[in-house]
């Protein structure tokens, strides 16, 4: 495919306004409080659409298209999955997240549990679902460059990996916040663009959509069958469990909920994300079945992931492709930038200030640390997407959501609602389901057979979330229940205040009085 | 309305969204679940045509579900917005 000037030339602009919001960012902040979570002074709405942004991400836009286009009814698991997360999130975690946390997720988990442990827990599980979906998406994004820019691989990698670095090393999270509205503003004007044009080529009729889509399939029994994407039921059922989740327990997102002033707006965030959300990938169905009805069959120039690039030169012309193209490569640059800041606040902020520091550092001290995580995780994983370039990654791309169902949230959910956990249960049931999880997908078809060439999987199914669930939460039953140490009588009796300050912080000013004392024990006593 | 009762009734409102929390997120999670079971085990309902020339049980159900998942956190949060209003007016002392 050869390069194109209006892609090139929106790219450059949308670049252009993320420097100025860096540059505006990093005037206007001063502390970790800026620098983690944007001062607080995010609103609902933007925090909804910025949520949705870091969700958004190319391959839920270029991937769930294609889907549809090569595979037919199968890409409404996408559909549906995509927004399954977030009313859960919304029910469970939002509103006691943002009471009991400051600026990572662990912060709510070492309100009553002990705090060393469940921070190295924490950040264990958040710099593994950052650098797989990290590499995921610095491989896509490197990809795509390469086809829509004509620019070589490798300096696509290094020119993401710079701007990544430079949005949260000079902006911190109020940078990324503005940059993720600005995204998920385009891509959601683009994909209703879009629409509204395939939507004029057939009449305004979406059952002719649907019936040109199939009318051109070889097998159109075959197109409106489902079970074409996952091959077995119980592949299926964990993917599900991961889409149900996972989104609850993704550290970058779960950041986001102290970007707000309190509670209610972290309520009202997720409000509005989840409906954004619902109506893209409800517009983002149109969309594949439009590909399928107008695009050509056979291979596609750039492969199958491509079919949604296409489909806008379809409907608009080169000026909606390059459009197109261009948001597809902003989208990235934001979920990147989202992903880097919540890798970095794990080293920084859970493993240098509470876990070796003990909690007493200064603000400048731990932002300058986060500033050089920032620089070490970019440059490992400029690597490692180099290194990685002619793998098939697909396997990398399931597995934030697979860990992020497995251990952050019934670690999370199991410490705000149940008053039986304690911090061993946690502890083991954390990372019982971060291993099993790791384990299980390496030894599955994905990994064990297509990269590492063996000729039989150890492990018969495509996900393993269905398993890894149940491994953290059976493990943290048992060990809580078995637990008779005194720190495991302090998690529990503790209880009773945090559920009180979970629902009353921010409103009731008394409540605030009743905040667990930070007399907690030490990892060497676990 | 005494700050006791006040009280009383906000502890009682706590409790029930607790249980709709709870209530709410099972279904999203069964229907979810559910509904990935169904399509892997590729049951011959999703494909049969309902409306129009081609759009199939497996469309209406997934444009159903998205729906029902708006409703719910509709509903939610309705009711967590009288919680607010009755914990503002307990801090403002009416």
């Amino acid at each position: 495919m050869r390069s194109n000037p209006v892609a090139a030339s929106i790219f450059a602009g949308f670049v252009l306004v993320t420097l100025v919001i860096t540059y505006w960012s990093n005037r206007r902040s001063a502390g970790t409080k800026d620098f983690y979570a944007a001062g607080g002074m995010i609103t609902a709405r933007q925090n909804g659409l910025a949520i949705a942004g870091d969700y958004l991400s190319a391959a839920s836009f270029l991937g769930t298209i294609a889907v549809f286009f090569s595979v037919g009814v199968s890409g409404l698991l996408y559909v549906v999955g995509g927004v399954a997360g977030w009313p859960i999130a919304m029910f469970l975690i939002g509103e006691r997240l943002r009471n009991l946390g400051r600026y990572t997720f662990s912060d709510a988990l070492a309100y009553r549990l002990a705090d060393k442990p469940v921070r190295i827990l924490a950040a264990a599980s958040t710099l593994c679902i950052t650098f797989s979906y990290l590499i995921a998406q610095m491989v896509g994004a490197g990809t795509l460059v390469q086809v829509l820019f004509n620019i070589p691989y490798a300096y696509a990698v290094v020119l993401v990996g710079t701007l990544m670095m430079g949005y949260v090393i000079f902006g911190g999270m109020l940078a990324t916040t503005w940059i993720q509205v600005v995204k998920a503003t385009l891509l959601l004007l683009t994909t209703l663009a879009m629409v509204v044009l395939a939507l004029r080529r057939f009449g305004l009729d979406l059952d002719a959509i649907l019936g040109g889509a199939v009318a051109v399939q070889p097998d159109p029994v075959r197109y409106l069958r489902p079970g074409q994407l996952v091959s077995d039921p119980v592949s299926a059922i964990s993917l599900g469990i991961a889409f149900a989740l996972g989104p609850a327990g993704l550290p970058h997102v779960l950041m986001r909920f102290f970007t707000v002033k309190d509670a209610r707006s972290a309520r009202r965030s997720l409000s509005y994300a989840t409906a954004i959300i619902a109506v893209f990938q409800l517009m983002v169905a149109v969309l594949g079945y439009a590909a399928a009805a107008l695009l050509p069959r056979g291979p596609l120039p750039g492969g199958v992931n491509m079919a949604a690039i296409h489909l806008a030169g379809a409907l608009g012309g080169e000026a909606l492709l390059g459009v197109t193209a261009a948001v597809v490569f902003a989208t990235i640059l934001a979920v990147v930038s989202g992903l880097m800041l919540a890798g970095a606040s794990a080293v920084s902020h859970d493993l240098y200030k509470h876990v070796l520091k003990h909690g007493q550092t200064g603000e400048a001290a731990e932002i300058r640390v986060s500033r050089i995580a920032t620089v070490l995780l970019g440059g490992g994983v400029i690597g490692l997407a180099i290194v990685f370039q002619h793998e098939n990654i697909g396997f990398l791309a399931t597995l934030p959501l697979v860990i992020a169902a497995s251990v952050n949230f019934p670690t999370l959910v199991l410490a705000m609602h149940w008053n039986g956990l304690t911090t061993r249960g946690a502890v083991a049931g954390g990372f019982a389901g971060l291993v099993v999880s790791i384990v299980l997908l390496i030894a599955s078809n994905k990994v064990w057979m297509d990269i590492l060439g063996h000729h039989q999987s150890l492990f018969p199914y495509e996900y393993p979330t269905l398993f890894s669930l149940s491994a953290a939460l059976s493990v943290a039953f048992f060990v809580s229940v078995t637990d008779r140490s005194s720190c495991g009588r302090k998690d529990r009796l503790s209880f009773q205040a945090q559920l009180v300050y979970s629902e009353r912080a921010g409103n009731d000013a008394s409540v605030r009085s009743t905040r667990v004392p930070a007399d907690r024990p030490s990892i060497q006593n676990l | 309305m005494t700050d006791t009762e006040l009280e009383i009734r906000l502890d009682r409102l706590r409790r029930r969204q607790r249980v709709l929390a709870w209530r709410l997120s099972i279904l999203t999670f069964g229907v979810t679940v559910g509904f990935f079971a169904l399509m892997g085990f590729n049951a011959p309902v999703l494909s049969r045509i309902v409306l129009g020339r081609s759009v199939t049980v497996a469309n209406v159900l997934a444009a159903a579900i998205i729906l029902v998942f708006l409703l719910s956190i509709g509903l939610f949060g309705r009711r967590a917005t009288r919680i607010d209003e009755l914990m503002n007016s307990q801090k403002r002392g009416e």
